[in-house]
Order: C-alpha cells, then sequence, then structure tokens
C-alpha cells in the first residue's frame, strides 16, 4: 500500500464515552449511537456528505432490527440517501475492518471519503430462546389447522422458554474468552500480581489522561435517557482511585478456584461507538480538511484458537514492521487492545521469547521487548472499556493523536480478536512532503 | 355501436374500451382539476350525449392529472355569485349534471386517484361505485365548511345515506380530507387498490352481470341504527349542536346549517327532497359575510405559499442555500435550545431536515432535545406516525455546544434569549467561528429590529433577516420574515422557501419597531389595559373580546405569553410609538410585584396545578374601583386602534398589501376568519364608517385613535 499514490489520511476519529453496560446507555441502540457520532464527525469538519462514498460499520452482536446496521446509519441521520454502507464483523477487529476496507478502497482509488467505524451497545441485545423454545415458535407459525396446533402445543416444555442470555464464548472450543486468557497466563506463566499491576497502570494513565482532557477532542458528549435528562462526555469505567490493593483483593471469575483472572483485571463490558472519517490525501487537501495521520498498512493473522487465542498482537507486530522496513525502535507508539492484562502481557512476554519468536514467526531472534512507556500510555480497554465493535477504532484515533503530540513517526494499534485473530495498524503522522 | 364521440370539450378526454366508455378529466389551464362552468357544461353535454348510447355497458369517470382526481369547485365561481338566489341556482344546476351518473341505465364507477375534494367527491358519490387508489396522495374530503359553506352536490344527502349520519357529519362538519384506507373503513369507497390496477377494476366492475340502480341508492345504513330513528336523530342533533357551540362559538353559521339540511335531508325517504333544501341552504350561505371572508382568508393562504420573487432568484437561493439541505448535504443550526430553539428544531426535524441545535450550556441541550424527542414520542403514542419515523426524526436533531459543529450550516436560526445585546454576541460569535459570507443570520424575535442587528455584524456580507416564529412553534402556522433595505432578495427567497419547507405559512414584511404582527397586538393590548385602568372588570374584556371572535382575550393572551415578556416588548415599541401608544402607569406595579401570568403561576388570573383559574381580584388594588362599561364599547375601542395600527402599517410599508395584513392577523393573532382580516373587515364595515368612528373614537379619547392616511385614500 505504501507505494501506492495516494495516501489514505485520516482525517479524524471521534468516539461516544465509553460507560459500563446496562448503565447510562440503557436507552441507545447500537443505530442511535453511530448516528449521533457521524452527525457530530461530518458537522465538525464541514464535510461535504454527498462527496461520502461509503459507509462501513462493524458490529459483533447481530443486529436484529436493522441487519445491515451501516446503511441503517446513513438513513436514520438524515444524510444524504445516495450513501450505501454495509455492516461486517470481524469480533473485536471489525472496526479495524471496516478501516481496512475503507483504506483499500481509498488507494484503489475507487473511493475517496469514507465514513469507517465501529458500535457496540450490549444494553440493547438480542436475547434468544433456546434451540427447542425457536423450533417450536416456526412450527406454530406453520401450522394451519387448530388441531396441528392443540397438537404441538402439548409437547411443549416450559424450560425451553427460559430466554439464554448470550455468552462470549468461542464456537470452536467451547470456552469463554476469559477461560482462554487463563490457559494464556499460565502458558506464558503471568503471575496475578503483574496483572494487577498492568491494570493498575491502564487505569492510573486514562485517569492521567482524562484529568489532563487529552480525550476531550475525541469524546463527543450525549444527550441520553428517556428524556435526554443524562449527559454523559466522559468514559465512566475509569478508577482514578484504583489501588493494587483493591485489585488484589478481588476474586478470579472463570477459573474461581485456581485462577488469575479477575473482574479487575479484565476489560469491561461497555457501550460505546467510534468513527474514523478517512480519505484520499488529494481530497483532504483539495477540500481543506486537517488531516490527524496516514495510514500505511493493515494486516490480519489467524492462529490456532486452541493453543492461544488471543495471541494476535504477538504475531502481527512483527509482521507488519518486517514487512515495511520499520525498526521496533522507530515507532513510538504502541496501542494495544488490552482484552485481559494477561492477554496483553502474553503477547509481550511472546514477543520476547526468542522460542516463540523461531517457531512462530520464523525469526532468527527474539522480537524483543517494547518498552512500557510506549504502550498505552493513556490507558487502554481494561480502564477505557472494550465495546466489541468499537475499539479498533478509537485506537486508531488515539495513537495518532499521541504520535502527533510526541512527535513520533510511526505509531502501531494491534488488536486481538475471538477465533485466534489478530490485527495490526501501522500509521504515520506525517505526509511526504515532510 | 358508434364508438366515436364528438365532444369538444377541452377538459374532457372520452375513449371506449370496447363498450365502456371512460370520461378522464385533464384541465390544461390548470395544475389542478376544478369544476369551472365550462367544465360542467362540457359534462354535461358528454352525459347527455352517452344516454343515448343503446348498447354502452358502464361509464368511468377519472383524472389524468399526476395526484389531482378532481379539487372541487373553482372559486371563483362562488366570488362572483352576489345573491342568494343566484347561489341555489349554482347548486341546482350543479346537482342536476351530477345526477346524470346516480340516473344513468349503465354503472357509473368514479376511479380516483390523487385529491378528491369538494365536487369532486359528491360526483363521486353520485356515482354507482367508487374505487379509490392506494397512493398516499389520495385524500377525500368534503372541505366546503372550511369556506363557510355546506357542499352543495349533493353531498349533504349521500354521504349519510351511505357512510350513516354520525360519520357524514364528521366529515362534512370538520371539512377534514381522509386516506384511502380510511375511505375504506367508512364503506365511502368501495374497495381501494394499487394504481395501476385502477381502471382494470373499474372496467371489471362494469362487467358485472347483476347491477341494481336502485338497490345501490337505497340507504345503506342498518335499519337499526342510531339516525334511523326520530328519537336517534334527536339524540345525534343535541350532541352535534353542543360540540358545534362549543367550537365556532357560534360564529359559524354554515356548521348549524350543515347539521339540519344533514338531519333533515336524511329524514326525507325522497333524495330530491334533500337535494332541494341541500341547495336552498347553500345559496343563503353564500352570501353570508362569513362565507365571503372565509373565501377571501382561502384566496390569501393559497397566495401566501408563492414565492414572490422571480424565478432567477428562487433559483439562485435554492442552489445557494437549499439544495444541500434537502439532501441532507448540510444541516439548519439553531442557536439557543430553549422553549422556541427547541419548537424550530422540532418543526426542522418533523420535516427530516437535519439540524443542530446548539446551547452554551449542556444543560441547555438537554431540555432542548428533551423536547424535541417527547414530542415525536407524543405523536408516536398518538399513532400519528411510526416507530421508525419517530426515530428518524429524533435522530435527524443532534445538540451541540461547540459553535464548531455549523460550520456545515448554510442557514442559522438564532432563537437565544429575546436581549439585543446577546442577540448581538451570538452574531459575531458566529461571525469568528464560521466565516462570513457563508451563511445566513434568521433571528428569531418578536420585536428586536433587525436593523439594528445588522449593525453589530463585523462583515458586511453577513446576510441578516429576521424570522418571527410564534409560540408553541410546532402548533402556530405563521412565520414574519422580516427584510431590511439592505436584505438581498436572494437571502429573503431561501429563507420564504425554508419557512415553507418546515411547513409554515411565510409574510414577508419590512423591518420597524414590532413589525406587523407584534405591534398591531401591542396596540390592542394597551388599549386592553387602558380599559383596565379605567375600571373594567378583566373578565369583561377578555369576554368582549372573545365575544367579538378573538381565541382568547387580550388579558389571557398576556399571562399566556408573559407579563415580562409584554412589557419588554412594549419598552421597546414604546420609544418609536408615544404619544400613540399609551401604557398605564400601573402595569409597572404588576411587573414589580413579581406577576409573570402562567409561567410561574401568577399572574392577571389564579392559577391552580398549572390549571389557570378565576381573576386574581387582588389585581385590582393597583388601579381604581371598577365600574361596569357596555361590552361594545371595549371591543369597539380595542378592535378599531388595532384596525387603525394595520392600516398605518400598511401606508408605512411594513405590510405590502392589505391581503398580507388580513393573512398576518389571522395566522399570527388568531383574528377571526370568518371577518377575513382586519382590512377585510374594514371594507365589510366601509372605510368611511371606519374612519368616521375613529374620528368619534379620537374625540373621546385622544390621539391615539387618530386616523391614518388609508382610511381617507
Amino acid at each position: 500500500m505504501k507505494d501506492c499514490k495516494d495516501k489514505v489520511a485520516v482525517i479524524d476519529v471521534l468516539r461516544t464515552p465509553f460507560v459500563k453496560s446496562f448503565g447510562v446507555f440503557e436507552n441507545e441502540s447500537a443505530l442511535s449511537l453511530s448516528v449521533k457520532i457521524v452527525q457530530e464527525m461530518v458537522s465538525r469538519y464541514f464535510v461535504h456528505t454527498t462527496d461520502i462514498d461509503e459507509c462501513i460499520w462493524g458490529v459483533v452482536v447481530p443486529q436484529v432490527k436493522c441487519a445491515n446496521l451501516a446503511r441503517e446509519i446513513i438513513l436514520f441521520s438524515g444524510l444524504p440517501k445516495s450513501i450505501p454502507g454495509f455492516t461486517l464483523n470481524k469480533a473485536c477487529d471489525s472496526s479495524l475492518q471496516s478501516i481496512e476496507i475503507a483504506c483499500d478502497r481509498i488507494s484503489l482509488g475507487k473511493n475517496k471519503l469514507v465514513l469507517a467505524g465501529g458500535v457496540e451497545v450490549l444494553s440493547d441485545i438480542p436475547l434468544p430462546f433456546s434451540d427447542e423454545a425457536r423450533r417450536f415458535f416456526l412450527k406454530l407459525s406453520k401450522a394451519k389447522s387448530i388441531g396441528e396446533k392443540l397438537s404441538l402445543l402439548s409437547g411443549i416444555n416450559l424450560k425451553w422458554f427460559l430466554p439464554s442470555p448470550p455468552t462470549i464464548s468461542e464456537p470452536f472450543t467451547g470456552l469463554t474468552m476469559g477461560e482462554h486468557s487463563e490457559l494464556m497466563a499460565v502458558k506464558n506463566k503471568i503471575s496475578r500480581e503483574s496483572q494487577d499491576v498492568f491494570s493498575l497502570n491502564s487505569h492510573l494513565n486514562a485517569a492521567k489522561a482524562h484529568h489532563g482532557k487529552l480525550f476531550q477532542e475525541e469524546i463527543v458528549p450525549i444527550w441520553t435517557g428517556k428524556s435526554k435528562e443524562i449527559f454523559v462526555d466522559n468514559d465512566n469505567n475509569v478508577r482514578p482511585d484504583c489501588t493494587l490493593e483493591a485489585l488484589s483483593k478481588l476474586k478470579p471469575v472463570f477459573d474461581k478456584k485456581n485462577g488469575t483472572i479477575t473482574a479487575g483485571n479484565s476489560s469491561p463490558l461497555t457501550d460505546g461507538a467510534s468513527c474514523a472519517l478517512l480519505s484520499s490525501e488529494t481530497y483532504a487537501k483539495e477540500k481543506g480538511l486537517p488531516i490527524l495521520g496516514y495510514v500505511l498498512d493493515v494486516m490480519t493473522v489467524a492462529v490456532d484458537p486452541q493453543d492461544q487465542l488471543l495471541i494476535g498482537p504477538a504475531y502481527i507486530i512483527p509482521k507488519l514492521l518486517a514487512k515495511n522496513n520499520i525498526s521496533k525502535d522507530d515507532v513510538g507508539v504502541y496501542e494495544i487492545h488490552e482484552a485481559f492484562a494477561s492477554q496483553v502481557l502474553s503477547c509481550l512476554e511472546a514477543m520476547s521469547d526468542q522460542k516463540f519468536c523461531q517457531e512462530k514467526l520464523g525469526l532468527k531472534n527474539a522480537f524483543g521487548a517494547i518498552p512500557m512507556t510506549k504502550i498505552n500510555i493513556r490507558g487502554g480497554s481494561i480502564a477505557i472499556g472494550h465495546p466489541f465493535g468499537a475499539t479498533g477504532a478509537r485506537l486508531v484515533g488515539n495513537a495518532l493523536r499521541i504520535a502527533k503530540e510526541q512527535g513520533s513517526r510511526y505509531a502501531i494499534v494491534a488488536v486481538c480478536a475471538a477465533g485466534g485473530m489478530g490485527m495490526g495498524i501501522l500509521l504515520e503522522t506525517r505526509g511526504d512532503e515532510l | 355501436m358508434n364508438k366515436i364521440i364528438h365532444s369538444e370539450s377541452k377538459i374532457f378526454n372520452i375513449f371506449f374500451e370496447k363498450d365502456i366508455c371512460i370520461i378522464s378529466m385533464n384541465d390544461p389551464k390548470k395544475s389542478l382539476n376544478t369544476f369551472t362552468e365550462e367544465a360542467l357544461n362540457d359534462l354535461d353535454k358528454i352525459m347527455e350525449h352517452l344516454s343515448s348510447f343503446s348498447d354502452l355497458k358502464g361509464i368511468i369517470f377519472t383524472s389524468s392529472k399526476e395526484n389531482c382526481f378532481l379539487a372541487g369547485a373553482d372559486i371563483t365561481i362562488f366570488e362572483s355569485t352576489h345573491t342568494k338566489e343566484d347561489g341555489q341556482r349554482i347548486s341546482t344546476e350543479f346537482q342536476r349534471v351530477l345526477n346524470r351518473f346516480s340516473e344513468s341505465k349503465v354503472p357509473t364507477v368514479s376511479a380516483i386517484h390523487g385529491l378528491c375534494l369538494g365536487g369532486g367527491l359528491e360526483l363521486s358519490l353520485a356515482c354507482h361505485y367508487r374505487l379509490c387508489t392506494t397512493d398516499q396522495n389520495t385524500k377525500l374530503g368534503l372541505p366546503e365548511i372550511q369556506l363557510g359553506l355546506i357542499p352543495g352536490g349533493g353531498g349533504t344527502q349521500r354521504l349519510p345515506r351511505l357512510i350513516g349520519v354520525p360519520a357524514a357529519l364528521d366529515l362534512i362538519l370538520t371539512g377534514r380530507k381522509i386516506d384511502a384506507k380510511k375511505a375504506l373503513k367508512l364503506g365511502l369507497v368501495d374497495d381501494c387498490i394499487p394504481v395501476n390496477q385502477l381502471l382494470p377494476t373499474a372496467i371489471a366492475i362494469c362487467h358485472r352481470k347483476s347491477f341494481s340502480q336502485e338497490k345501490l341508492l337505497k340507504k345503506r345504513v342498518s335499519f337499526f341504527s342510531l339516525e334511523n330513528n326520530f328519537l336517534g336523530r334527536k339524540l345525534i342533533e343535541s350532541k352535534t349542536l353542543e360540540s358545534i357551540q362549543k367550537n365556532t362559538k357560534g360564529h359559524y353559521p354554515a356548521a348549524f346549517r350543515a347539521l339540519h339540511v344533514v338531519l333533515d335531508g336524511y329524514a326525507q325517504d325522497d333524495l330530491k327532497k334533500g337535494l332541494e333544501l341541500e341547495s336552498k341552504h347553500f345559496g343563503k350561505l353564500l352570501v353570508t359575510k362569513e362565507s365571503q371572508s372565509l373565501i377571501h382568508v382561502f384566496r390569501l393562504m393559497t397566495e401566501a405559499k408563492k414565492n414572490p420573487f422571480v424565478k432567477e432568484i428562487q433559483g439562485k437561493a435554492t442552489e445557494k442555500y437549499l439544495d444541500s439541505l434537502k439532501v441532507g448535504q448540510s444541516a439548519v443550526g439553531v442557536l439557543g435550545a430553549g422553549l422556541m430553539g427547541s419548537g424550530i428544531a422540532t418543526v426542522l426535524a418533523e420535516k427530516n431536515l437535519r439540524t443542530i441545535l446548539l446551547d452554551k450550556s449542556h444543560e441547555g441541550i438537554q431540555q432542548g432535545l428533551a423536547a424535541v424527542s417527547s414530542y415525536f414520542m407524543d405523536r408516536f403514542k398518538k399513532k400519528k406516525i411510526t416507530s421508525f419515523e419517530r426515530d428518524l426524526k429524533t435522530n435527524v436533531c443532534s445538540g451541540s455546544i461547540n459553535l464548531d459543529s455549523l460550520k456545515n450550516c448554510p442557514i442559522l436560526i438564532e432563537a437565544v434569549f429575546e436581549d439585543i445585546s446577546v442577540k448581538k454576541e451570538v452574531l459575531q460569535n458566529c461571525e469568528k467561528k464560521l466565516g462570513t459570507g457563508n451563511f445566513i443570520f434568521a433571528t428569531n424575535t418578536s420585536s428586536i429590529p433587525i436593523a439594528e442587528m445588522e449593525l453589530a455584524r463585523k462583515n458586511q456580507e453577513t446576510s441578516v433577516i429576521g424570522m418571527h416564529f410564534f409560540s408553541p412553534v410546532p402548533k402556530m402556522p405563521l412565520v414574519e420574515i422580516i427584510v431590511t433595505k439592505n436584505t438581498s432578495d436572494e437571502v429573503t427567497s431561501a429563507v420564504f422557501d425554508l419557512a415553507l419547507m418546515m411547513g409554515k405559512q411565510p409574510l414577508i414584511v419590512s423591518d420597524g419597531p414590532g413589525f406587523f404582527t407584534t405591534r398591531i397586538l401591542a396596540f390592542q393590548m394597551a388599549e386592553a389595559l387602558q380599559l383596565l385602568a379605567e375600571g373594567v372588570t378583566i373578565e369583561n374584556i377578555d369576554t368582549a373580546m372573545e365575544k367579538f371572535g378573538m381565541p382568547v382575550g387580550p388579558i389571557t393572551l398576556l399571562d399566556e405569553v408573559g407579563i415580562d415578556v409584554g412589557e419588554h416588548i412594549i419598552s421597546i415599541l414604546k420609544n418609536s410609538f408615544e404619544p400613540r401608544l399609551v401604557v398605564p402607569e400601573q402595569v409597572n406595579l404588576i411587573g414589580k410585584e413579581g406577576r409573570k401570568g402562567r409561567k410561574n403561576q401568577f399572574g392577571f388570573y389564579s392559577y391552580k396545578n398549572g390549571k389557570k383559574g378565576s381573576v386574581d381580584g387582588t389585581i385590582y388594588k393597583h388601579f381604581g374601583p371598577r365600574k361596569p362599561i357596555p361590552s361594545q364599547v371595549i371591543w369597539e375601542r380595542c378592535i378599531y386602534i388595532f384596525l387603525n395600527e394595520a392600516a398605518r402599517c400598511l401606508d408605512e410599508g411594513i405590510v405590502k398589501s392589505s391581503g398580507q395584513g388580513d393573512f398576518g392577523a389571522i395566522m399570527g393573532l388568531g383574528f377571526p376568519p370568518f371577518l377575513g382580516g382586519p382590512f377585510h373587515y374594514a371594507n365589510v364595515l366601509g372605510k368611511e364608517n371606519v374612519l368616521a368612528k375613529l374620528k368619534e373614537l379620537e374625540k373621546q379619547y385622544g390621539e391615539r385613535f387618530s386616523p391614518t392616511k388609508y382610511w381617507s385614500s
């Protein structure tokens, strides 16, 4: 992609506050949050909305009312009806995938201006019935005579009708994300304490960034609630008063006896939406749009879920850098998604591990350690929260903002995802002329 | 059969589908089909001619206009009729032609697509069968009552026989239009079908074997229903009378006549007698002052919707300011999320126009957005909109506390607190943040001179214009558009069209203290307060004015608007209009007491739990003792000063024409439509009589009644 004529510019990335699920956004839906963020994006940058070629949106929990959410976002926000849109699901990599497709189409010259984002509102998820109940309802609706209906009714079992709340588990392994993370902690010998320390830093860094109003640019305030009485202009997962002592007291949630993963060192269930506005560099300059940075390359890896499900970042970072001939020291900002502290630490451990790097990455030596001062310095998903479909885009915006402020040229974002996948995106803050 | 019919009609196209004749109406001179004398004569001839065809199997009446079947009678017919005998003749003649459809030996079918109103529906009622399309443009109704008339083509007789008396009375007395679904439910049409199947279905009906004219013309209402016995009809009569009296306060004679004609006509077994009754009353109503006034108002309303600028300017304005709004490319910015701002945003969102509501505090936005969303929630609960429409309309209005969000907006409507320094500051902030020359700054004010706002701008290219909305914005139809010497036609045209897009009735007036509506209202209110100071009770003032026909009395209105707001307006106008505008000094004391009216439950009236009670007697302590003054003196003083000021506005060029003055007073201030507006009313009274009365009042009460030039011109 680097050799293509037109670079892909990130105009900006905006997001809603990320808040605890089943909380202040309980009256919102994936659609309503997305609409708000898109509207703010187009009005803030004086976007010629008729120039928008496409809207690409990621969301993980299936949308019952609007299967193709991206198109509905356009229609329900009053934007030109001529903008097409499609929705994708690549688990926690969804919004990164939206961005990648947008970038590809821009650099191919097919598109010039694209809205790419993602959303997750767990407060608005469909509650599926059991398979037995589903079959019963379908048969009942097809039954023609009363006799047929009665005979169906005679065979019912009330247990069928207990709604089965969805779990965040891997269909292929039957284990939840947390259980997989426990396995990774064991495999990479990640201690409970190091996980808690990592989480503590996530909270303290995020709190510091909030305190310094560093997220003010990217967070779009939301008025919500039945009579819009709730005003949300900040993330509400972050605990500035978090202590190691408090974290260490928490009980493990997945392996309740011998586990190390607690609610404190995992990312919480979160509602939120984020959106990137991407354009070709030529278009941005022609219209005088500000440029936050550029997307250089995007990559995905996938590994056997049975092994280390969330190890993706340990693959993607070395590969992405090698492919683009950039050394790990050239990159000033590493934004690694924190599904679980044990998972991030496992990834870091793996990259420093010679055996792993030789076997899995085909390197001669270990990739080496990334200094903690470059990783998630404004907090990560553990503190800020993790709306599955929205995290990737948030990290892109955050990485570019930090890099720009620090004067770093390169930034990298890496996000693990269910299914043993991992995605990475290489960003640059300056254009060619520099 | 000779299938060629030599019709010279330019309005009706006749063609045959095998042995069925299709009469298709399309008046080339008009955008809507209406019954003119010519049309009626042509139709008469065609039907006469067809009756001689021996092997005809059916007649279908339809229209080839895009979205109009037949919108009723051409209104010029009514305007050129001056005696009740002529009126009756028109009705009888119309009935005679329509009877050709009901008396036809072959089936007649009305195939309706688009607007089907008044005479159009009456023609359909005369047909043996009615079909209409499911299209959303298909609307049926008998709106004659809105012109102070009753249907004159058999509508009052055939409709109740078809759908029953209560349903027919509802349609005739409200004049409301119903859609296809409702029409089918009421039994008004025999079927509603997609537009592509309209003619095939109509033809199929003609081919049906059994066709009994008598059976079709019989009353279709169940023998046991209320209207089929004397007592039942009495019950309907008393119930309906009660509601007419309540809704019209006795000012609209047509409603009473409609009820009488419907009930007495229905009691007759012979339709002919009913038709006679109808035409007699139609003739009587046509020459009433009320009807003439209402027809005048109807004209004004139609004219008011026409953009007064040449096509070229309109085109440029649309391209520059409105096209981008229509496709969602840009949004309308509304500054200030208070009562007015959120009301304006609601109206914009109602029309699916993207709107950004801006306020300086997030609490302000919260209230604004809450008002918008609860409005649509309410509409949804009342089943006026679907849940999807509710979500869309709620979503297209977004809130922001950052002026940068308005960068995309070609038109900003400013609705902040009514204080000129605040408004000026907002204007300057917008210029600073958003650049100049790009946007129209439309300021919503009831009295702040636009020229003064113009002085505050830093760049001469910023377009400032006044856009005076009335509260509550979603309900009040008028928008006063205030232009100064500097306002370009392009900008005015854009704002005019925006108001139309918002579903409002725009009225362009020139800048001046209080513009038009606020100014004339202020004079009326000042006079009412003068009467109060002189010793008239508040009840007497309000009742006298309500009896005259105003929707609410001036003192009640002051409580509703807010006493503080009233004071503020008067303080602005006083400078310009003293000594003509006189407000008794004691009024200041009322304000100082903290009385603000309904909003703080403390005004001229007392309030309990938000409900208006009786007059708060303690208010009289500021004035002398009460004494009785005849109610005629009260309304004469309040109305003549109002007429005089309206005329002065015309003299000064604040309003462009007497018609526009009438329009503004009716739409903005609720001046009684049955009087046709202040100028129409004065014409009915006779200008010279008004002049004489004003002179008399001047002698008695002072120079504020001094007649303006208009009366002697």
